[in-house]
C-alpha cells in the first residue's frame, strides 16, 4: 500500500478472496448476485424524517431536491440561495420548504434543521460547511469538496472535530454498480492493471445565464480563473477518485493541457483537457474532458491483462480475455455488444430479476446515482455510522482535481505528495 | 439575430428558438432550458428505469411513495383534465399501452381493457405522497412533453428572455413576445390527408398543441393501431384522426390535446382558447 493511500470504507466484499468470490458467485442463479435486489426495495427509515436544508438550489441543487422527495428519510425544511429565481423553482419542488437568500438568517431561524445539503459554488463550500457544523448540523457537501489545499485542510479539522456525520458527494464510492465492479476488481479479476482511461464530454457553454448584472460573477464561478478548479477540479476530480478507489491507491504525478477549442466569448478557462496521471503501481491515467463535442460521453476504464471493466454512471460492464479462466457465471450473464467486444453486463440486482426472467430489463440503476449518496447520507445519520464517503476522501479528489488544473493552466507536471492530501503546499 | 438551440428527449427532439438581447446570455439560458428539458425526461419516462415514473410504477399496490412537490404538481393539473374530459385523458393509461404493445412488448389481448383510472390514484400535498393501486402503470407521454415546454419557459421568462418559440416532437409548443417585424410566431398543423388544407395560427403568449392517431402506429391482424387509447374503453381511438388545442398552459394544451382526440368534440368545460378536430375519414 503507498503512503497516499487513505484507508477506504470497506464493502463486504473487499476481502474475500477471488476464489472463494467466483464460488458465491457462480451458485447465483444468473450472474453477480452481491447486492439485494434494489429496483423494488424501498429504504425504510425508523425514525421521523431528518429536517433538511439545502443551500445552494441550482441545477444540482435542483436535482438533490428530486432524489430526496423520493427518500422518506428526509424532510426539505428550508432551502437557501443567493438567486431568487432559483429559490422559487426549488420551491415548487420542496412545497412547505422556507427560502432564505442567506444562510446565516437560515441557521437562526430554522433551528430545527438537523442536516445541511451544501450545492453551493465549490468556494463557498468551507464557509457554509463550517458554519453548519459550529451550529451542530449534520453535513452532506458536494464534490469537489473544496478549490484550494487550505481550504481542504481547515475543512477536514472542522469535520475531524465534530460528533455529526460529514459526507462527501463522491457518487462513484456509493454508486451500487460500482462498489459491485470495485469488488471484482479488488478480487483480482483484472490481473496486472495496464492502463486505466476516463472521459467528460458535454457540449454546452458552462455559462449560466443571469439578467441581473450583479449576480453575473457569482454565477459564472465556473468560468472565473482567479476562483474555478476548470474541468480538471470540477469534473475530472470525480473520475480520478472513483479509479483511485478501485486501485486503492491515489496518483503521484500529473500532466495537463488545456485550451479553448470551441466557446471564444474571452473566457481564459479551458474548454477542453487533456490530463495523463501516475499512479505508484506503475499504471497511469488518460484523461480527457470537452465542453465542445458529446460525443461518447462520460465513462471511466480500468484496463486488466484478464478482463477490462468500464464504467458508466448507472451502467458497468466487463470484458473478458479469451484467455481468461471460466469461471462458470458468465454463461449465464446478459451482455452487450460493442463494436470488437462483447462485454458482460454488472447488474447490482441480478439475482431477483432473474428470477422474473427480467434480467435484459435490469440494465442499469433504477435511480440515479445521487440517489445513493444521500440515502447513505441519511442512513448515517439515522445509525450514527461513518459515511461511506468521508471528509478526509473528499479532500484527496479535491487535491487531485486543483493540483491537475495547475497542471493544465501551467502546462507542466505536477508531483502530488501526501503532503499535498493532507491539504499542504 | 435569433439563437436556436436543440435537445434529444422523450424519444423525440424539442427546439428553441430565442431572439432579443445578447448571444451569449440567450445561448445560457437556452442551454439552462435545455437541461431541464432533459431533467424532466430522467423523472417522466417510462422507458427509463431510474425515472421517477417507473419507480412509481415499481411500487403500485404498495401503498404511499414520497414524491416531491413539482411531480405532485403536475399530478393535480392531469387529475383536473382527467376530470374536465370525463376521462378521455388518463395518465394511468400504463398497463393498457403496455396490453397494446407500445412498450415493446407483445400484445396480450387479455388485458386490452380499461383499468383503474388517474381518479383512483391517492395524491396527497400535504404529506407528499402518490399512492398506486394495484394494476396501475403511470404514463405521461400525453402531457410530458407539455410539461417539460413549461418549466423550461418558465426558467426562461424569469431569466427575461422576451421571445421564444419553443416545440417539442413538432406536436406541441409554446410562445410569447414575437420575431422581428411580426406579429408573432406563425406555425402550422399539417392535415391528416392530402387534400386537405394546411391549419396556420400565430402564437404569442399562448400553447399549441397536436395529437394525431398516425403519430405512432402499431400493425395488427385488424390493421394498423393508432397509439392514442381510449382509457374508458380501452381501445385504440378512432372518432378523429387530428385535435389540436391552444391555451396558454403548455401541459394544458397537450393534455387536451388528446382528450380531444379522444372525444371527437369539445366538452363544456374546458380552458382552452381555440382548438380544431379533423375527422378520421377522408374528404
Amino acid at each position: 500500500m503507498n503512503a497516499a493511500n487513505e484507508p477506504t470504507s470497506s464493502s463486504s466484499h473487499d476481502s474475500i478472496p477471488r476464489r472463494q468470490f467466483l464460488q458465491r458467485s457462480a451458485g447465483a442463479a444468473g450472474a453477480l448476485a452481491f447486492v439485494p435486489d434494489l429496483s423494488r426495495r424501498r429504504r425504510k427509515f425508523g425514525k421521523a424524517p431528518v429536517k433538511l436544508a439545502v443551500v445552494g438550489v441550482g441545477r444540482h441543487g435542483r436535482t438533490i431536491l428530486a432524489e430526496l422527495g423520493k427518500l422518506n428519510g428526509g424532510q426539505v425544511v428550508a432551502v437557501c440561495d443567493l438567486d431568487p429565481n432559483r429559490l422559487r423553482s426549488a420551491k415548487r419542488r420542496a412545497k412547505g420548504a422556507e427560502a432564505f437568500e442567506d444562510f446565516d438568517s437560515l441557521l437562526q431561524k430554522q433551528t430545527d434543521v438537523e442536516a445541511v445539503i451544501v450545492a453551493t459554488p465549490t468556494q463557498a463550500h468551507r464557509e457554509a460547511c463550517e458554519k453548519a457544523l459550529a451550529a451542530g448540523k449534520h453535513v452532506f457537501c458536494e464534490a469537489p469538496l473544496v478549490s484550494t489545499l487550505a481550504d481542504g485542510q481547515a475543512l477536514v479539522q472542522a469535520a475531524r472535530a465534530t460528533d455529526k456525520v460529514f459526507a462527501v458527494g463522491l457518487q462513484g464510492r456509493t454508486n451500487p454498480v460500482y462498489r459491485l465492479a470495485r469488488s471484482f476488481a479488488r478480487s483480482g479479476s483484472l490481473q496486472t492493471v495496464v492502463d486505466l482511461r476516463g472521459q467528460w464530454n458535454k457540449k454546452t457553454s458552462w455559462r449560466v445565464a443571469t439578467s441581473n448584472p450583479a449576480m453575473e460573477k457569482a454565477h459564472n464561478w465556473r468560468l472565473d480563473p482567479a476562483i474555478s478548479i476548470g474541468l480538471a477540479g470540477e469534473v475530472a476530480s470525480h473520475q480520478i477518485d472513483t479509479v483511485s478507489w478501485f486501485l486503492n491507491q491515489y496518483p503521484n504525478r500529473v500532466w495537463g493541457k488545456g485550451t479553448v477549442r470551441l466557446h471564444e466569448d474571452g473566457r481564459q478557462v479551458a474548454d477542453t483537457i487533456r490530463l495523463v496521471l501516475d499512479f505508484p503501481n506503475g499504471a497511469s491515467m488518460e484523461y480527457q474532458a470537452s465542453l465542445c463535442s458529446s460525443y461518447e460521453g462520460s465513462y471511466e476504464l480500468l484496463r486488466g491483462s484478464n478482463a477490462t471493466i468500464k464504467l458508466a454512471d448507472t451502467f458497468g460492464w466487463m470484458f473478458k480475455e479469451a484467455d481468461s479462466a471460466t469461471q462458470g457465471w458468465e454463461v449465464y450473464a446478459s451482455r452487450e455488444r460493442f463494436h470488437n467486444d462483447e462485454g458482460i453486463t454488472l447488474i447490482a440486482d441480478a439475482t431477483q430479476l432473474a428470477s422474473q426472467g427480467k434480467l435484459k430489463e435490469g440494465i442499469g440503476l433504477p435511480h440515479l446515482p445521487l440517489h445513493y449518496a444521500l440515502e447513505d447520507f441519511l442512513e448515517a445519520i439515522e445509525k450514527g455510522r461513518k459515511p461511506k464517503v468521508s471528509a478526509e476522501a473528499g479532500l484527496r479528489a479535491a487535491v487531485i482535481g486543483i493540483l491537475a488544473n495547475q497542471a493544465v493552466l501551467s502546462g507542466e507536471a505536477q508531483a502530488i505528495t501526501e503532503n499535498n492530501y493532507q491539504g499542504k503546499a | 439575430m435569433p439563437v436556436m438551440l436543440a435537445v434529444e428527449a422523450m424519444a423525440t427532439r424539442f427546439e428553441l428558438v430565442l431572439d432579443g438581447g445578447d448571444a451569449g446570455f440567450l445561448q445560457a439560458a437556452g442551454e439552462e432550458a435545455c437541461e431541464i428539458i432533459r431533467d424532466q425526461e430522467e423523472r417522466l419516462s417510462s422507458f427509463r428505469r431510474d425515472s421517477l415514473v417507473t419507480h412509481l410504477n415499481r411500487h403500485a399496490g404498495a401503498g404511499k411513495m414520497a414524491v416531491d412537490g413539482e411531480f405532485l404538481e403536475l399530478c393535480q393539473l392531469c387529475l383536473e383534465v382527467h376530470r374536465q374530459s370525463h376521462g378521455a385523458f388518463d395518465p394511468a393509461v400504463g398497463s393498457l399501452m403496455e396490453a397494446w404493445g407500445f412498450r415493446n412488448t407483445a400484445p396480450q389481448a387479455e388485458a386490452q381493457k380499461a383499468g383503474p383510472s388517474f381518479g383512483e390514484v391517492e395524491l396527497d400535498d400535504t404529506a407528499g405522497t402518490v399512492g398506486l393501486p394495484s394494476g396501475v402503470q403511470l404514463d405521461f407521454g400525453a402531457v410530458g412533453k407539455g410539461w417539460a415546454l413549461f418549466l423550461a419557459g418558465n426558467c426562461l421568462r424569469e431569466h427575461g428572455v422576451p421571445n421564444a418559440l419553443l416545440q417539442g416532437g413538432r406536436s406541441t409548443a409554446v410562445a410569447w413576445g414575437a420575431p422581428p417585424g411580426q406579429a408573432g410566431w406563425t406555425v402550422a398543423i399539417r392535415p391528416p390527408y392530402r387534400g386537405q388544407s394546411v391549419t396556420q395560427r400565430t402564437l404569442r403568449n399562448t400553447s399549441l398543441a397536436v395529437s394525431a392517431v398516425h403519430g405512432r402506429q402499431l400493425e395488427s391482424a385488424s390493421g394498423d393501431i393508432g397509439h392514442v387509447l381510449d382509457p374508458r374503453l380501452g381501445t385504440p381511438a378512432t372518432a378523429t384522426a387530428l385535435a389540436a388545442a391552444e391555451c396558454t398552459h403548455p401541459a394544458l394544451a397537450d393534455a387536451w390535446s388528446t382528450a380531444l382526440l379522444v372525444l371527437g368534440k369539445q366538452p363544456l368545460q374546458s380552458p382552452l382558447s381555440w382548438s380544431l378536430l379533423l375527422p378520421s375519414s377522408p374528404p
